[in-house]
């Protein structure tokens, strides 16, 4: 495990809100850190999954679902029936 | 905060970078908990052309702790008591009894037979601009 360390200032009262959360999770400042840039670090990368996947229907000329809120919900309940028909319409007869 | 996004809004959410559905979905992360089932998964990707987009849809529910697709189906006498609640097909009474079951705070959907006819107690609906709207006014 890598023990390098260093120092850094923080506001008083930051640092008096880091104690405070890090009590209320019974762990201490340090831990408190850690947590909070490992959510951090996932929800950047949730919103990179997004762009990807954002950028790949872009390069891919656009969804054939319609263009306004009216068509795209019409299609998706098209979707829905014929999925919930084939796949789950058994489990609840 | 729990929520579940309905197709129609995911669908819009992707390939209309500019909707309020975008944003919504820009904004889930540890705050604001995203669970859907797995039939909303399926009505996304059977939308979706191209195998990379799909597998970029899934690789938003990998690894995430704010991220999830709930496999597990929906208990039937639920699916029945959002029938009698005012969602008579079905599939639809499927999406609402999930919502019930997973105990999400909101279902965000753009389908009026959600937002005009269900009657429940357990969870509200609304469409992604009057989520974000609420949200950002902290609201909910």
């Amino acid at each position: 495990m890598d023990e390098r360390t260093v120092s850094i200032e923080l506001p008083q009262r930051l640092y008096q809100d880091l104690e405070f959360l890090a009590a209320q999770d019974q762990t201490d400042p340090v831990e408190m850190i850690a947590r909070l840039v490992a959510l951090a670090c996932e929800r950047q990368a949730w919103r990179r999954n997004l762009t990807e996947l954002r950028e790949e229907i872009r390069r891919h000329g656009g969804l054939s679902v319609g263009t306004t809120k009216e068509q795209v919900v019409e299609r998706l309940r098209q979707t829905r029936r014929q999925i919930f028909e084939a796949e789950y319409a058994h489990l609840y007869r | 905060m729990r929520i579940c996004i309905d197709s129609c809004v995911f669908v819009t959410g992707i390939h209309q970078t500019d909707s309020a559905a975008a944003r919504l979905l820009d904004l889930v992360g540890p705050d604001l908990i995203l669970i859907i089932p797995r039939l909303v998964a399926q009505e996304v990707t059977a939308n979706l052309p191209a195998a990379e987009q799909v597998r970029c849809f899934y690789r938003l529910f990998h690894n995430y702790s704010f991220a999830f697709i709930v496999d597990e189906p929906v208990p039937k006498y639920l699916v029945e008591k959002y029938i009698g609640l005012g969602l008579p097909e079905k599939a639809d009474a499927f999406i609402g009894a999930f919502a019930e079951w997973v105990q999400v705070r909101y279902l965000i959907s753009d389908n009026r037979h959600f937002l005009r006819d269900l009657q429940t107690d357990a969870f509200g609906v609304l469409d992604a601009q009057t989520f974000l709207e609420r949200w950002e006014m902290a609201l909910l």
